[in-house]
């Protein structure tokens, strides 16, 4: 049979591909940004672009251009002006007054006060504003009194008032006891300065505000195309003069490796996030520059403290001889981390070396598990009084190296006879277990603050069980150390007893300590101006001295 | 017809009422919440009952739906917890991208799958045939986020033709030309899945139709053999076509989530797992509730298809 029409005329399918083929061919890609112009690769979106509101880590990225707070961390982490110019505290630490610079404007045009100062911090202590840093400020004067969420307190009824404005220029915040990191949750991105002439008397959670913020930092959002990118531009009546780069953009790819060749093909020009196994690769490509720095953020391998079988000493000393994280960090992390020791990382002027350290010995884990009472049963399985060491080890599956550590964990518990299953959670489900003390082992991460007292007191103070001390620690030296560093302003005396709190917690082997991981990121060779602090995303706090080498 | 129409519209809205209490439990019955999203790992016990209670998640179940539901009929699907905004703002905003991004591929599967599946039919068990079932084969094998990223990586990577991601380079999204080359990957991959799947069925029904007694009786009256084949048997052979095309809407949306995240596409596919991911309640119903309806009005639509196709249906 013949087929003489088909044969006659071409496939529409062929003629597409070809279009297609065409397409690609006469139409050159886009060379990127032009040179006035800053593209960084996010791997998510913000949330909201308010400082006050926003605790996610891709709203903080943005914020730090976008908002300025009253004083900021230099090099080395001492604390130097920004909004304010000047500030002074009282003989007894109990309030501190900021002269602020006269020659601030909003991005609005309007002048920035010490009114806004007052209603950013009352808003901060707004129980109805969903503000997550505002466990930080629990030392201001009337804390418990304007925190309370059934019935908030009037400022003008406290006898003291956190917020006193002095004059225009001149704002005075009082505390109800000495609190020595207040200087330092001050700082951006938590402390971002928000005006109240644009949000008072709205509701700060769903304010159109958040998506067309007004701040006073050095770049201006000009459009947030949601789930595609942010753009921002420089400000021109920026106090501290424009920024050398006129646009800076940032682009959502959630994906890693369409990240990594985004950054590769000229779509942007600096790659938050990227994957360990592509770090080497660029840092043999002289095209690129790649930083990194360790910031006060670890991981570990916890568990739930106040009940069996980790409420024996024995068991969790025996868990940190038989986890060896040191292969973790070669193997699963490509040496982009350190070991960690305890709570605080080498980089704060808090830290010591000289505490116990566990190192790997399953047979020093074996031998400290019979101390405590078990042995082999029928199935290899460590067991005491009829019950095995068996539990559930949790984690966020949404963490590449979470989920490669946890098998590496549960095969080296395997070899002293203990039985891990790994159960990965999605984030949400994950948290909210997390925060209910639903679990037994977890293997998880603190993303913490230069100064060392946020994130101690929160997660090791018995008083804490409700909030971050989910694994229901207690040691009453513990919190005594704690409390000593948290009211005391003598630098020294604090660092003191920061010693004494590292060297209780690692002899009490509350956690299997991880490891430090280093914040890495990979820009074009061609930008300059960019530094690193030893502080969560405070790269993008240098985006205002950013420039391209002519 | 016109009153079939109307009918079958107004048959849609307690389909969707039906719908929404499904999703409403299915969605509250996932374990985790919003707080986790809102507050990242900066909550506690207090603060995550204080947010559950200011977005009236401490409600009872049914009150929480009928609150919704009430809302819903007057047109106001709720304020997204992710981005602060009105649901159906949030939902505008990311539905062309969608749109584009389906139509387009809808376009190009059944442009290059039908006369693919035509001479794949009519030159049955030829090489050509074996060639065009393979591609077929692959194109339904292959997982839509791998296709992608290879694609990424040969065109976008390797030869530079294409962008690796997005709508529209930097500062560029008036470019038309510009936007059509990032549109070209996410495109392909979208397409691929459903162009194999309208080939296989194009040359399965051509096959039938041309072993039916009707084409034999057209050949014997002389007709020329490209009549036979496009007037008679193709015509014949287009109703499960139809049908596909109807089902198509659900599977181009399933499709559109895996693509936009593989290509930074800002549809309502990506939209739907930061959605997920946040357990932003209001969002996901309102994202669900559109697929639904888009579902829906894809079966009306091939019933009318239907209707032109063949004269015999009749409406009722």
């Amino acid at each position: 049979m013949r087929h003489w029409a088909l044969r006659s005329r071409p496939g529409f399918g062929a003629a597409i591909v070809t279009w297609v083929v065409l397409t690609a061919f006469t139409l050159a890609p886009g060379s990127g940004a032009p040179k006035d112009s800053l593209t960084i690769g996010l791997s998510s979106d913000a949330s909201f672009i308010n400082a006050l509101i926003a605790s996610d880590g891709q709203s903080y990225k943005v914020e730090w251009s976008v908002f300025d707070c009253l004083v900021q961390y230099d090099q080395n982490l001492g604390i130097k002006p920004m909004l304010a110019e000047s500030w002074e505290s009282s003989p007894d630490g109990l309030s501190y007054t900021f002269h602020l610079r006269k020659n601030v404007v909003w991005q609005d045009g309007r002048p920035f006060t010490a009114d806004d100062v007052a209603f950013w911090m009352y808003s901060m202590l707004n129980p109805k504003v969903r503000a997550p840093s505002r466990a930080f400020f629990g030392g201001m004067a009337g804390y418990d009194e304007l925190t309370n969420p059934d019935h908030p307190a009037d400022p003008a009824s406290l006898p003291r008032k956190p917020v006193e404005v002095v004059n225009p220029s001149t704002v005075r915040l009082n505390l109800a006891y000495p609190y020595a990191a207040f200087l330092g949750v001050l700082t951006c991105p938590r402390g971002g300065i928000v005006p109240k002439h644009a949000l008072e008397g709205k509701d700060m959670n769903t304010a159109e505000f958040n998506t067309k913020p007004v701040g006073t930092g050095p770049y201006r959002v000009v459009e947030w195309r949601k789930g595609e990118s942010i753009a921002l531009t420089a400000f021109d009546r920026y106090y501290g003069g424009r920024p050398p780069t006129r646009q800076v953009i940032f682009r959502i790819i959630p994906d890693p490796v369409v990240r990594t060749q985004a950054l590769r093909t000229g779509g942007i020009d600096m790659l938050d996030d990227p994957p360990a196994d592509e770090l080497d690769k660029f840092a043999k490509d002289p095209q690129y520059t790649v930083a990194g720095v360790y910031t006060p953020t670890y991981q570990y391998f916890g568990y739930r403290l106040d009940r069996p079988p980790f409420s024996d000493l024995r068991v969790r000393r025996a868990m940190a001889h038989a986890v060896d994280f040191d292969i973790i960090v070669r193997k699963v992390l490509r040496s982009y981390a350190v070991r960690a020791t305890g709570p605080i990382p080498p980089t704060s002027w808090a830290y010591t070396p000289k505490v116990t350290r566990y190192p790997y010995n399953p047979e020093k884990a074996k031998q400290l598990l019979a101390e405590a009472g078990y042995t082999p049963g029928p199935d290899g399985i460590m067991q005491k009084d009829g019950r095995p060491l068996r539990f559930t080890l949790k984690g966020d599956t949404g963490t590449q190296s979470v989920r490669d550590s946890a098998v590496v964990i549960q095969d080296q518990l395997a070899r002293i006879g203990v039985a891990a299953e790994i159960r990965l959670l999605d984030f949400p489900t994950f948290v909210r277990q997390l925060f209910a003390s639903d679990f037994e082992a977890i293997l998880v991460g603190w993303t913490g603050h230069p100064d060392p007292d946020p994130f101690s007191y929160t997660i090791w103070h018995s008083s804490q069980w409700n909030g971050r001390n989910f694994a229901h620690y207690k040691n009453p030296d513990v919190d005594k150390a704690l409390e000593d560093a948290r009211r005391t302003m003598d630098l020294k005396k604090r660092r003191d007893a920061y010693v004494r709190f590292q060297q209780l917690l690692a002899d009490d082997a509350p956690y299997v300590w991880g490891y430090y991981p280093k914040e890495m990121y990979v820009y074009r060779k061609e930008l300059r101006g960019l530094s690193l602090l030893p502080a969560q995303a405070a790269i993008f706090q240098s985006l205002r001295t950013a420039a391209w080498q002519p | 017809m016109t009153g079939y129409l109307v009918r079958r519209l107004l048959g849609t809205i307690p389909m969707l009422v039906g719908v929404s209490v499904v999703l409403f439990l299915l969605i509250h019955a996932a374990p985790g919440g919003p707080e986790a999203a809102l507050l990242g790992g900066d909550i506690s016990k207090d603060t995550a009952a204080q947010i559950r209670r200011s977005l009236g998640l401490d409600q009872p179940l049914p009150v929480q739906y009928v609150t919704w539901l009430g809302s819903a009929l007057r047109g106001n699907l709720g304020i997204s917890y992710l981005q602060g905004e009105p649901v159906s703002r949030v939902i505008h905003a990311h539905l062309g991208a969608t749109v584009q991004l389906a139509a387009g591929a809808l376009t190009l599967a059944v442009l290059a799958a039908i006369p693919l599946g035509v001479v794949s039919a009519v030159r049955a068990n030829t090489w050509i045939d074996r060639a065009a079932t393979g591609v077929a084969l692959a194109g339904v094998s292959f997982p839509s986020f791998w296709l992608g990223i290879l694609l990424i990586l040969l065109f976008a990577s390797a030869l530079r033709w294409v962008p690796a991601s997005g709508m529209a380079g930097t500062g560029l999204e008036g470019d038309v030309a510009d936007r059509l080359r990032h549109a070209i990957l996410p495109t392909i991959t979208l397409a691929s899945t459903q162009m194999a799947a309208f080939l296989r069925f194009t040359r399965s029904s051509l096959l039938d139709a041309l072993q039916q007694p009707f084409v034999a009786v057209a050949r014997a009256k002389g007709l020329r053999e490209r009549r036979v084949l496009l007037r008679h048997a193709f015509r014949n052979a287009l109703m499960p076509l139809i049908t596909l095309l109807g089902l198509s809407v659900r599977f181009l949306v399933g499709g559109a989530v895996l693509t936009e995240t593989v290509f930074a596409w800002p549809g309502i596919g990506r939209l739907a797992v930061d959605a997920v991911t946040a357990r932003d309640y209001p969002l996901l119903l309102g994202l669900n509730l559109l697929v639904a309806l888009a579902v829906i009005v894809g079966n009306v639509v091939t019933d009318l298809l239907y209707s032109l196709a063949d004269p015999r249906i009749a409406w009722q």
